[in-house]
């Protein structure tokens, strides 16, 4: 190389340095709540629509103290035709930009669609629901101050489909009610300090018990572990491996970069390690696929697991090889033998096309806008934050969008967590097509 | 080390770093200076093809010819508009160039984000057929077509760079862009010669990895570090220097972790780059001058 080019070389090396830098710090942000979670959190959705919107809209007030989930349906009209007056204002905290957005944006547009489809028809007692939007970027740092600008923009209600699971003591510093779309930690909606928290989805307790019950019903008694190297998943593997490790042998663990163009290394690692079945956890995204696509190639008969994300990422399936993904075992969310789940895939495919295929991302967060349609509802428009959450806490078997036929969702005034039980969490395989369908093999019960 | 799927593997990975290497290596001879941007270009390349195969129903050869043909434009237009104006302006400063360079790919990258969506489309199969297996190793067409290419390119242009007029206009400007002028050599042409080859080999190498992973607007950055570490490993002294480090490289990523585990390779990566860079900056391959 010439004296002028090592004089390029140092410079460039310099740029590049400081690119790997940037890189780097970029793809450490993510946190507690990542695609994972939030596919998990799918999996623990309820939806308020026990009728279609359209029946929604036409029915009348409620105005018992309990409501069961008929009466919250009911509930959920103004009068026909388009919504009208002062709006009531909900403000929702959407990564869609840095590492939540691949999950945040797909569950933010369905709230905003909810909320058009709300408005459309009759909207909350006459008047229109209007979404305000910010945005942390999966940042901790800059949460507080996306909260308090949606609580000066008028938020009556805040929702948060976020990557950073947001501390209680900053939830209860806002004072306003407060629910978790996607999020599986339910540590907002745990005591103390869990006046305003609301969560929907099944918590990550719940995993580990249902892939033991998945394990034993297969017959898998040692099981490799195939993981992305990220803060989230390694978070998760600490979480259930605490549990699963009672229940079965795990013979390897194996890491790779969360970018990995190659997983041929730590998978032939694995190969001899006579594994009954092979768990993939990752975020989702390329690298689920990635592991499946060379799974298929390396160990094509053992049976293959996956932690959560991919059942949620339509996108995802078709970068996957022609039957890469048959046969893979994960936890899901919808079942189409549940009649919510059913109502909500019409909903959605009038809104976004006969193609769109939902996922518990758009169930939760439906369900999310209908709650507190139902909430607004039941405190007869007083948008006081006490008003509201004792709103909140009346709800009763409310039937959910998602999770096995008949899950409903309720809240009580010492129970913020809105799941009825384990059957919240589908379990899915993925057929030929590679699409996933309920696993006949194990289903959680209720 | 004996078990072939593992050589595959880094043979495939190496043959696209090396592509990669060798279109920086172009524009380095050639002009003189580091093309950050040519991992914006694969990326580029590998997602509007997708994209338009994807999203728009194109046949797969035309959405390639396109791609291939945008990317060549970006590639002449990063000379044209971006480094040329700005060394002018700096009396020739490699610096504000290669900042300037480093701002494309970020620009492009985002361009590609909005334009094409920022999540990661499949990479496209250039022949449907199914994978062979070679001696107990299974290698892709893709895989096939990518490392058969990349050496019959680095052949191919071994013995224009030598043999040809072309290649010594190519040589003899990239080591002085002021002398060249001075002998009425047709500096800006070859320079932007160099920069038009640089794209097509860097779409080139990106939409036939995209098949691998997917490929999505971020791709750029990290493909664009492979590559400069391909550069920085083998060095700029001899065409082959590229190809070298490119396969250097794609033996690391693949043996590092299947020995010491995934966490290893990072690590591994880092004291190979700044071994060489503070050992041997010229890389493996140096150029040897006659005094």
């Amino acid at each position: 190389m010439t004296v002028r080019h090592s004089k390029s070389l140092r410079l460039a090396f310099l740029a590049t340095a400081t690119l790997m830098v940037a890189a780097c710090g970029s793809s450490s942000t993510s946190k507690t709540t990542t695609a994972a979670t939030a596919a998990a959190t799918t999996a623990a959705g309820s939806t308020a629509a026990a009728s279609t919107v359209a029946s929604t809209a036409a029915a009348a007030v409620a105005g018992g103290s309990t409501t069961t989930a008929a009466s919250a349906a009911g509930t959920a009209g103004g009068t026909a035709g388009p919504a009208s007056g002062k709006p009531f204002i909900i403000g929702i905290n959407a990564d869609t930009t840095g590492p939540g957005a691949p999950y945040s944006v797909p569950a933010f547009k369905t709230v905003q669609s909810t909320v058009d489809l709300v408005n459309s028809q009759g909207g909350v007692l006459g008047r229109p629901l209007k979404l305000v939007q910010g945005n942390d970027e999966s940042d901790a740092t800059k949460t507080p101050a996306v909260l308090a600008q949606l609580k000066d923009k008028g938020a009556i209600f805040l929702l948060s489909q976020q990557g950073a699971a947001t501390p209680n003591a900053l939830i209860q510093s806002t004072g306003l009610p407060f629910m978790t779309v996607t999020g599986v930690t339910a540590d907002a909606a745990m005591p103390p300090n869990n006046t305003y928290g609301f969560v929907i989805a099944n918590p990550l307790t719940q995993w580990a018990p249902t892939f033991c019950a998945s394990f034993k019903a297969a017959n898998v008694k040692k099981v490799a572990i195939l993981a992305e190297d990220s803060a989230t998943i390694k978070y998760l593997n600490g979480v259930l491996l605490k549990t699963m490790n009672n229940c079965v042998e795990i013979v390897a663990q194996e890491v790779a970069p969360i970018n990995s163009s190659d997983l041929t290394a730590p998978i032939s690692r694995i190969k001899g390690d006579g594994a009954d079945a092979v768990w993939v956890t990752s975020s989702g995204g390329p690298f689920e696929v990635l592991a499946f696509n060379t799974l298929a190639q390396l160990m094509p008969s053992v049976q293959k697991f996956t932690l959560a994300s991919i059942a949620n990422e339509p996108d995802i399936w078709k970068l996957a090889n022609k039957g890469a993904l048959n046969g893979v075992v994960g936890l899901g969310s919808l079942n189409d033998a549940n009649v919510q789940t059913q109502k909500l895939r019409e909903i959605l495919k009038a809104d976004r096309g006969a193609d769109f295929v939902p996922t518990a991302f758009d169930a939760q967060a439906y369900d999310a806008v209908m709650i507190i349609k139902y909430a607004i509802e039941h405190a007869n428009g007083d948008t006081s934050p006490q008003a509201l959450v004792a709103s909140m806490e009346t709800m009763s078997a409310y039937p959910a969008s998602f999770g096995a036929p008949g899950y409903t969702l309720s809240f009580s005034p010492t129970k913020h967590t809105a799941f009825s039980g384990e059957c919240g969490i589908v379990m899915v395989q993925f057929d030929q097509t590679n699409t996933p369908k309920a696993w006949p093999v194990y289903q959680p019960s209720c | 080390m004996d078990q072939p799927q593992l050589w595959v593997s880094a043979l495939t990975q190496g043959s696209f770093f090396g592509l990669l290497g060798l279109a920086y290596y172009l524009v380095l001879i050639g002009a003189g200076f580091f093309n950050i941007a040519v991992g914006a270009y694969a990326s580029l390349a590998g997602l509007l093809t997708s994209w338009l195969v994807v999203e728009k129903d194109f046949s797969l050869w035309p959405a390639i010819a396109i791609a291939l043909a945008v990317t060549v434009v970006v590639a002449g237009a990063t000379e044209l508009l971006v480094v040329r104006p700005v060394q002018r302006r700096g009396r020739g400063s490699e610096l504000a160039a290669l900042v300037s360079v480093t701002a494309l790919l970020f620009v492009i990258a985002q361009f590609a984000g909005f334009e094409f969506g920022y999540t990661t489309l499949p990479g496209q199969q250039l022949l449907d057929i199914e994978p062979v297996q070679i001696g107990g190793a299974i290698i892709t067409a893709n895989a096939l077509i990518m490392i058969v290419l990349t050496f019959a390119i680095f052949l191919l242009l071994a013995m224009l760079i030598r043999t040809t007029r072309a290649g010594r206009l190519l040589r003899a400007v990239g080591d002085s862009n002021p002398v060249a002028n001075m002998l009425g050599l047709p500096v800006h042409r070859v320079r932007l010669i160099a920069f038009l080859l640089c794209g097509l080999l860097a779409g080139v190498a990106g939409l036939l990895f995209s098949s691998q992973a997917g490929v999505s607007s971020s791709s750029g950055l990290g493909w664009a570090i492979s590559g400069f570490l391909a550069v920085v490993i083998g060095g700029a002294g001899n065409i082959i220097g590229p190809l070298i480090g490119g396969i250097v490289l794609g033996m690391l990523q693949i043996f590092v972790p299947y020995y010491w585990g995934g966490n290893a390779t990072n690590i591994v990566l880092l004291v190979v780059a700044a071994a060489f860079f503070s050992l041997r900056p010229q890389g493996a391959f140096a150029q040897r001058v006659r005094v």
